[in-house]
């Protein structure tokens, strides 16, 4: 039974779509993530969720109710908002009971709860604070505080870490995993932050302009993106996307990429496809492997026939970024810390063509 | 350098002395008037100090001083003020208060043009609707009535209290309305327990403001006051103008400041909370 179902969603600010055809089904304890750039509709989709926007079509179940015009109070849902949202006035307690004490829980039962949440989220010694003498990091744990004792079908995440600084986020996104695990509660989660998506997700979904782009596992998003959007948005540094031409040939495919000042750079994809004569081939960083001799090629890495004229290279600890430039765009291949890749020098470079991805140039759409 | 920032300070300082003075003195002539007997008012200097002090004065202004045929002094008057300004603020600050949440927060079609027209309510001279509004207190059945005046400072107020609390509340993240929502709690708990608590300094600003206007108004209080609910902006206006004979000014005097004492005393009780009001709004967390 799936305990979340979006099913033809639309919505619609008078003559403005905001979300088109929107559908979506997650298991209980999924973690749903929602990830695009801003703009989106991301935030608007999970309002919609909450029951705080109203839909203009379609319909929501959450745990097999449908739910399209009840109010957020009805709808068995938490949500942890952006700016925390604390209620200024009332202390760490107050604001994780406030909603216990509108649905009129009795006091016994709201005590043990927020004892039991205190707990989990070791807030205990701040009950008393206010959220003004709260450091960020602390309040958003009240803020979590506040969904979780709400004990929800579903808890809704709107972009929870965005405003902590870079350290705390990693660790509080660690703590949110395990929440999710250690509960195995349902969430839906927004953020524009791809990398939050792919350590957190069960389930991705990555949207532009209010249409769905890709429905996946982080692995699928992130090895078989269906289009250059999700190729390009997902992934630090991105794939590189390169302006190619294809010739089916004998049973294999040979892929041509312009280089300035050289003759084409020819591959052979050992593998016969049905591809347009105008293509742009996808490769990750991390697929771009060094050909030289005494580096480890993966099986299926196929030499770039030739050296390529390294442009710069970015040295970052564990690995270092060397920038060439193919088919009239820069690309970056993640290599070894220690490689002696020089700038400015010829350098052989690989690509596995086991994990490429093939675009049409036309409308960015998967082709293998 | 150090020479001259200093004549610049004292120069400062001077025009600042010098403005201080030309504001306190009419202050300083009529608590020394008030304080003066008749005979020494008449043979003394204006600006000097009293030489012999008396409260006569003070006591004849406040209970029996004649307003036209009534010789009551200001206390019935001064009473009829605070039976009107009381109510009439509390009544306008709360609507205030509930019109800018629903501004400020709850969205509804067609918000804007309701805002700017109780915007456009703070803008019309007194003058304009002195007609209209008669006949209204009159078919209402409030005419010359405490409760009558009441009705037409509280209508008069809302439009400025509103964008007071309108103002104040809209830099409230929108957020904080959602997470209650969320919450379970509706329209007026939200304002409630989550609004009203955050809302001392603006009500603050909103009390000063209101109280300042109704209980100095004269135009509506001598417009629509009968002879049993005149405000003692009237009163004064009548005693100044009915004496026969000499003219009392040490009682002018002191009536005038016992009609003014009021909105002194809420300023200095208030007033740095009207400031913070009105310069801070945001509210952090």
């Amino acid at each position: 039974m799936p305990i979340l179902e979006i099913d033809h969603l639309q919505k619609s600010y008078g003559e403005t779509h905001i979300l088109h055809d929107i559908n979506i089904s997650i298991e209980e304890g999924d973690f749903l993530v929602l990830v695009g750039p801003s703009g989106c509709g991301k935030s608007t989709l999970l309002n919609c969720i909450a029951g705080l926007e109203p839909i203009t079509g379609g319909t929501i179940r959450i745990a097999d109710r449908d739910v399209t015009g009840v109010s957020p109070k009805d709808r068995d849902i938490a949500m942890v908002f952006q700016s925390y949202a604390l209620y200024p006035t009332m202390s760490v307690a107050k604001n994780i009971t406030f909603g216990m004490q509108v649905r009129g829980v009795d006091k016994a039962t709201q005590d043990r709860k927020l004892k039991e949440v205190a707990g989990q989220l070791q807030i205990e010694q701040l009950l008393h604070r206010k959220p003004g003498q709260l450091s960020g990091g602390q309040r958003q744990r009240v803020a979590m505080g506040r969904a979780l004792v709400r004990d929800p079908k579903l808890f809704l995440f709107d972009e929870p870490l965005s405003n902590l600084d870079a350290k705390l986020r990693v660790s509080m996104r660690t703590e949110i995993k395990k929440l999710h695990q250690d509960l195995n509660a349902s969430i839906v989660y927004v953020t524009h932050d791809q990398i939050e998506a792919m350590t957190l997700a069960t389930k991705i979904v990555v949207m532009k302009a209010g249409v769905i782009q890709q429905i996946g596992t982080p692995a699928e998003i992130y090895n078989r993106p269906a289009n250059m959007f999700v190729a390009d948005f997902m992934g630090s540094p991105a794939m590189n996307l390169i302006p190619a031409r294809a010739r089916p040939q004998d049973g294999v495919t040979r892929i041509e990429i312009d280089r300035d000042g050289a003759e084409p750079l020819v591959i052979t994809d050992p593998v016969a496809r049905d591809l347009p004569a105008e293509i742009v081939l996808g490769v990750r960083p991390e697929d771009i492997h060094e050909a030289t001799g005494q580096a480890h090629l993966p099986e299926n890495a196929q030499g770039a026939g030739g050296d390529v004229m390294i442009d710069v290279v970015e040295p970052a600890g564990a690995d270092t970024f060397a920038v060439t430039h193919l088919g009239g765009k820069p690309v970056t291949a993640r290599l070894r810390a220690e490689s002696a890749v020089v700038a400015k020098t010829r350098f052989p470079l690989a690509f596995d063509l086991s994990k490429v991805s093939y675009f049409s140039p036309q409308d960015g759409s998967r082709l293998n | 350098m150090t020479s001259n920032t200093t004549i610049l300070r004292w120069g400062l300082y001077g025009i600042l002395i010098l403005f201080a003075l030309f504001y306190l003195l009419p202050l300083f002539v009529m608590l020394t008037t008030s304080l003066k007997s008749l005979e020494e008012i008449r043979t003394g200097s204006l600006l000097a100090l009293p030489r012999g002090l008396t409260f006569q004065p003070w006591i004849e202004a406040w209970s029996s001083a004649c307003a036209g045929t009534q010789c009551e002094g200001l206390r019935p008057f001064f009473w009829n003020s605070v039976l009107m300004a009381v109510p009439a603020v509390m009544i306008s600050t709360i609507v205030g208060a509930l019109n800018g949440y629903v501004f400020a927060q709850w969205r509804f079609p067609g918000a804007n043009l309701f805002f700017a027209a109780i915007l456009f309510g703070c803008f019309i001279p007194f003058q304009v609707v002195l007609m209209p509004m008669a006949r209204m207190l009159g078919l209402m059945g409030l005419a010359g009535t405490i409760p009558g005046l009441i009705f037409v400072h509280v209508i008069y107020g809302i439009g400025f209290t509103t964008l007071f609390f309108r103002n104040y509340y809209v830099t409230i993240p929108q957020e904080l309305v959602r997470a209650a929502k969320v919450d379970g709690a509706g329209f007026f708990r939200i304002f409630w327990s989550i609004f009203l608590p955050i809302s001392l300094p603006i009500i603050t600003v909103s009390v000063i403001w209101q109280f300042t206007q109704i209980w100095n108004d004269f135009l509506f209080g001598v417009s629509f006051s009968g002879p049993g609910s005149q405000p003692v902006t009237v009163a004064l206006n009548n005693i100044v103008n009915s004496t026969t004979g000499v003219k009392a000014y040490n009682v002018d005097m002191a009536a005038a400041i016992i009609a003014a004492l009021p909105t002194l005393l809420v300023y200095v009780v208030a007033g740095k909370y009207f400031i913070r009001g009105l310069t801070a709004g945001s509210v952090k967390g």
